[in-house]
């Protein structure tokens, strides 16, 4: 099919990347899982490109650069650029800083690839200080942004992608009820891929196919009866096949996660109302569902989401070496148990050696909750 | 038996000053017990700083590695004993002169496997405790550390290090749910950052009052500014046994100058006895440099390697140098305090100075920072060698090995040796055959 074609979609990014570079536009590689003003960007004429990818080959490139127990998807973002892949080759500049020991490692190999970088420096807690500082960092990239565009952000313009991305965020929210509501409609996968595409191809070219896609859903027939999955932890990378592999392969569906790549991008919007740097700041340091903010916010949401998709037992995906999600698994794990969840716990990397192993583990997990 | 003489570890312990040092970092666990009974509140860290505690005269700081009681703590009160009377100084000197007698076995217990032992006991806790494994040692062993001595701390500064290394920020989190910890949050940036001297600001303030809440007193700056003032004085000190390596010497070993960072962290629970006692150490070293009886490593042509990358490093390998005729040095310490532009300015009060001692001791580049600093000391000492300690499982310092090797290969042509390390005592062999290796093709050079 067509709509979930990893590589299509990769392809349609790169020919609009090579149009964005066309018309002048440049172009900032984001490996910061979420915690980012896409919006910042958008209204300083930048086109903000989450670097999503993560697959074998470049994780083993990514091997050559830093240790082995590094996250994969560090390692495969190196390797991508190493490669000199299509998509990554179009940066202007690197945003990095101090969201994950990936990103760091990242952007301390920027100058391999002769990319200029942009320091986005995030507070783990949520404390005032840490907003001031937080608030601070966003006035200081809007600062950068118009540095190298040579043009001022007015509050105008970032209201108006605020508003914009809002709108993505609403339109996805409302296919999301398509998939929590039994019997569903769309797959978790769908989702993710339509997740993928505002990240790679920025919110005005999906908000009409995700109007389209609204307007014909009632009409779709409803999911055959599968096991009902709500998934957390590290998020999937594109090339990965981790969906695939739930929902294809074992029979499964995803009806839930808080993941970067999945509902943690479009469960919040931006206030429209009050200063707008304010608001971003609000909307991606207070109420981000991310593992890496200490104490880890996963913990005041999941349970009230969980039941909202009525779920039927929890996938807890560590990408190996993931600071984010592996450092406290044992105590959130506990208390998952201790509601009575059903968790099943997957920690791996990009390579496909062991996918046999894990399929069997899913299935049996499936199997037991259904 | 010149050799022997030049090129052992053992020799620093022949300065009384760090016969005292190492004592005293040895009753650790002992002072910090009789401070909890006496009613001080104990502050526990795993890495600097945490001396600004010493403005509550109800509490005590502890770096909490030095509550560890090794194998030999019951030789412990009858070393202290002898170094009260001088006689372990005479001992350890008749130690050297005399090699192959009985003391080298204990000697050889004494750095080596006695470590090992207890640092891997302290892993296994945390094994045993649902620790996450496939992490660094540091925090395998700290998180033991903290399960083991759980009663005797009060209250855990951390945060620091999570602002660099997300490992490290989870783990903060994970004792904060079994003990209260302050977490700082100290992002990236120097004194040309207002966001991040507001943050430092706020969260200097905020981390006073809990430990005023704790220890129910008020903090004393003027015992805050008199710490700032003897950090000072500790540097000068360092600064002065510095420039004898950058003339070519090694006035002190890997296993001396390993206890100096660890002594550095709590300053021993006592900041003066602490920089008397490296005012004496640089007195006696300065006194044997006079009387011409410091070896020049330079002319002498023993390779001096530095090691660099993650802290902490298998308690074996100074031996394995040693044999190999090369001498392994730890320098951060001392490289740090040189490039200090931290002034003590009576114009401004404790708090605030204490803050610009903060903002100006931060990171502003992570880990490039650090390897700056290592190729500055590659540079000030022109070591034939570079050590990078590749702790499996760190997500901060490891992954930057393939930088400080092309970094220190292009701009400084020095040769860079990387050696995993997952627990200690383990693969010793491998290691060994390595560091020959390295050592031999520096010595061909």
């Amino acid at each position: 099919m067509e709509l979930f074609s990893i590589n299509n979609l990769i392809k349609k990014a790169v020919e609009n990347i090579n149009q964005i570079k066309e018309s002048g536009r440049l172009v900032v590689g984001i490996p910061q899982h979420g915690i980012i003003p896409d919006e910042l960007f958008h209204a300083g004429g930048i086109f903000p490109l989450h670097l999503t990818l993560g697959g074998r080959a470049e994780q083993e490139i990514g091997d050559e650069y830093l240790s082995p127990t590094t996250c994969p998807f560090g390692r495969a973002t190196i390797g991508c650029f190493d490669e000199k892949n299509e998509l990554y080759s179009k940066i202007d500049y690197l945003l990095t800083g101090t969201f994950c020991n990936g990103v760091q490692n990242i952007g301390n190999y920027a100058k391999y690839f002769d990319l200029p970088v942009i320091k986005f420096i995030t507070p783990h807690t949520t404390s005032n200080s840490a907003f001031t500082f937080f608030l601070d960092e966003i006035l200081k990239l809007k600062v950068e942004i118009e540095k190298i565009t040579g043009k001022k952000i007015s509050k105008n313009e970032i209201s108006k992608s605020i508003k914009l991305y809002n709108k993505v965020r609403k339109l996805l929210r409302e296919l999301n009820l398509y998939r929590i509501n039994i019997p569903s409609k769309i797959q978790g996968l769908e989702l993710f891929y339509l997740v993928h595409k505002v990240f790679l191809l920025g919110p005005e070219i999906v908000i009409p196919e995700l109007e389209q896609i609204l307007s014909d859903i009632k009409d779709r027939d409803p999911i055959e009866k599968k096991a009902r999955i709500f998934l957390t932890g590290s998020g999937i990378c594109l090339e990965d096949n981790f969906y695939e592999l739930i929902e294809n392969e074992c029979n499964g569906l995803i009806v839930g996660d808080d993941l970067w790549s999945g509902y943690d991008f479009y469960r919040v919007d931006i206030e429209e109302n009050g200063d707008p740097i304010k608001c971003m700041a609000k909307k991606y340091l207070l109420y981000n569902m991310c593992g890496r903010m200490i104490p880890d916010p996963r913990i005041n949401y999941i349970f009230n989401i969980y039941r909202e998709c009525k779920a039927q037992g929890i996938i807890y995906h560590i990408l190996k070496y993931c600071d984010s999600y592996s450092g406290l698994k044992y105590e959130f794990k506990k208390s998952l148990d201790k509601k009575q969840i059903p968790v099943l716990e997957l920690e791996r990397d990009f390579a496909e050696s062991n996918i046999g192993q894990f399929k069997t583990r899913i299935e049996a997990f499936l199997e037991m909750i259904q | 038996m010149k050799y022997m003489e030049i090129n052992n570890f053992v020799t620093d312990f022949t300065y009384k000053s760090i016969l005292d040092l190492g004592i005293k970092y040895l009753l650790g666990n002992k002072e910090i017990k009789e401070a909890k009974k006496s009613g001080k509140k104990i502050i526990g860290s795993f890495l600097p700083p945490i001396d600004m505690i010493y403005a509550f005269k109800n509490a005590l700081p502890i770096f909490l590695p030095r509550l560890i009681e090794f194998e030999y703590e019951k030789y412990v009160p009858i070393l202290n004993l002898l170094n009260k009377f001088n006689i372990l100084k005479s001992i350890l000197n008749y130690y050297i002169k005399n090699e192959n007698v009985l003391l080298s076995q204990f000697f050889k217990d004494f750095d080596q496997s006695g470590y090992s032992r207890v640092f891997s006991s302290l892993i296994d806790i945390a094994a045993n405790s649902n620790y996450y494994m496939d992490t660094c040692v540091q925090t395998r062993i700290s998180y033991g550390a903290f399960l083991k001595y759980f009663n005797l701390v009060d209250m855990i500064i951390g945060g620091f290090e999570g602002n660099y290394c997300l490992h490290f920020a989870k783990f903060y989190e994970r004792i904060n749910l079994y003990k209260p910890t302050f977490y700082f949050e100290k992002p990236y940036g120097d004194e040309n950052s207002p966001n991040t001297i507001s943050i430092i600001d706020k969260e200097f303030n905020r981390f006073i009052k809990l430990v005023e809440k704790l220890t129910k007193e008020k903090i004393d700056e003027d015992l805050l500014i008199n710490i700032l003032r003897i950090q000072q004085e500790i540097r000068k000190y360092l600064i002065l046994i510095y420039k004898l390596f950058k003339r070519g010497y090694v006035p002190l070993q890997s296993v001396a100058l390993t206890l100096i960072h660890g002594c550095y962290v709590d300053l021993l629970s006592d900041p003066i006895f602490c920089k008397n006692k490296l005012k004496q150490l640089t007195n006696e070293i300065y006194h044997k440099y006079k009387k011409h009886e410091l070896y020049n490593y330079k002319k002498e042509g023993i390779p001096r390697i530095i090691i660099t990358g993650s802290p902490g490093f298998d308690p074996a390998l100074p031996s394995i140098f040693q044999n190999a005729g090369a001498s392994l040095l730890y320098l951060d310490l001392f490289q740090s305090a040189k490039d200090s532009k931290f002034k003590l300015d009576f114009k401004l009060s404790g708090l605030d100075l204490y803050k610009k001692f903060l903002v100006e001791t931060n990171y502003v580049n992570g880990i490039i920072d650090l390897i700056d600093l290592w190729l500055n000391i590659a540079k000030e000492i022109k070591v034939d060698g570079i050590l990078f300690s590749k702790s499996w499982g760190c997500r901060f310092t490891t992954p930057a090995f393939k930088i400080l090797k092309d970094r220190a290969n292009s701009e400084l042509a020095i040769p860079v040796l990387g050696l995993d390390f997952y627990t200690p005592g383990e693969n010793l062999s491998q290691a060994q055959t390595r560091i020959e290796a390295f050592i031999e093709m520096i010595k061909k050079k």
